[in-house]
């Protein structure tokens, strides 16, 4: 079964890097109900726009009560839902482990200004922890 | 006349086109509006992005609380503090069932059920104060655990902790209590469980509860 799932992802993995345009490597910095986190992502970027990739992202301040700071790593996937020029807007969701021990699912909505052919800026609201969190990506093509 | 009938149909298309692409741009620029808006707000203040306090409510003749809230644990330690009032006193007129445990937040232990591995803050009205409880099933086999006594109408601060093989309870400054875990697979769902009344009998009256999550 494990077997199996390595495959079939590498399958998808493979898939992705043969058919994707460009890869970008995007820092990016959310501020959540637990704190703020900062992380990067790569992601592979098709011509029909759907990206896909890894993220890692920590907190870096120590939380209230002697929590630790928490990491958040995992794979996310982002869909166009509206394209147009200069700006896109996207459906994504980032799926992963918190502290490599809890699973988290994050659904969020991203919008895209390109500022460049190298670099684009973009927002994203999510739903961590069952409340709003925002961000910001700086994307740059690699 | 099919060149000109030709020639309208174009541009009855290419106007159409021109029109789509213009609503597109336009709901494009009012949702980058909204969205960096909304961003721009909650990350520059300094504070936590929300005040994550919820007032649960059981009503009369109920055992599930509203609002019903589904989110998974995402660190080692569950912290909250919860402050309950006078809705909180209740007499069921049986001592037994006075003794029935209800729940306050806790939650199941990874992929199990909440029967299978699960740990919980409980409360009682008895001996006219709140007691609060921990409250474990591991590996299906039930265990309770007297861990102190809260005030009302006060906010009252409450850790739970996974350590290895135990759960440990912790309310305000009192000595913290250890409970036994069960086995679990370690990687997966945690669900948090919130307030629940009973035991066997249902709310005798609305009682509500503050939990504010701390993360």
């Amino acid at each position: 079964m494990k077997k199996l799932t390595v495959l079939l992802f590498e399958m998808l993995f493979f898939l992705v890097v043969a058919k994707a345009q460009h890869v970008w490597m995007t820092p990016l910095v959310e501020k959540t109900v637990a704190g703020t986190q900062y992380g990067s992502m790569l992601v592979f970027r098709s011509r029909g726009l759907w990206s896909f990739g890894g993220f890692y992202q920590s907190t870096l301040q120590e939380g209230v009560d002697g929590l630790r700071p928490a990491n958040f790593c995992g794979l996310t996937v982002a869909a166009p839902l509206m394209k147009s020029g200069r700006m896109n807007f996207y459906g994504n969701v980032r799926a992963g482990l918190v502290d490599q021990t809890f699973v988290a699912v994050v659904p969020g909505l991203e919008t895209e200004l390109k500022l460049s052919r190298k670099f684009s800026l973009a927002a994203t609201m999510s739903i961590r922890m069952t409340y709003p969190s925002a961000g910001v990506k700086l994307y740059i093509r690699l | 006349m099919t060149t000109d009938y030709n020639l309208l149909k174009i541009w009855t298309l290419n106007a159409e086109r021109v029109r789509h692409h213009r609503i597109i741009r336009y709901v494009l620029i009012i949702a980058n509006l909204i969205i960096w808006g909304m961003a721009l707000l909650l990350l520059q203040s300094c504070e936590p992005a929300v005040e994550p306090v919820r007032e649960f409510l059981v009503r009369k003749g109920e055992y599930y609380s509203v609002p019903r809230v589904s989110e998974t644990l995402q660190s080692q330690k569950l912290i909250f503090d919860a402050r309950f009032n006078e809705s909180a006193v209740y007499d069921l007129g049986d001592p037994a069932v006075q003794c029935n445990k209800n729940k306050l937040m806790g939650f199941c232990d990874c992929n199990s059920l909440v029967h299978e591995n699960s740990a919980r803050f409980a409360w009682q009205w008895n001996n006219n104060r709140l007691e609060i409880y921990g409250y474990c099933y591991a590996n299906g086999v039930r265990a309770e655990q007297f861990v102190g006594v809260a005030p009302l109408n006060e906010y009252s601060h409450y850790e739970l902790e996974i350590k290895g093989n135990s759960y440990v309870f912790t309310l305000n400054n009192e000595a913290p209590v250890s409970m036994k875990r069960g086995t679990t697979s370690g990687v997966g769902f945690y669900y948090k469980l919130w307030p629940y009344f009973g035991g066997d009998i249902a709310a005798p009256h609305d009682v509500t509860i503050d939990i504010k999550a701390i993360y």
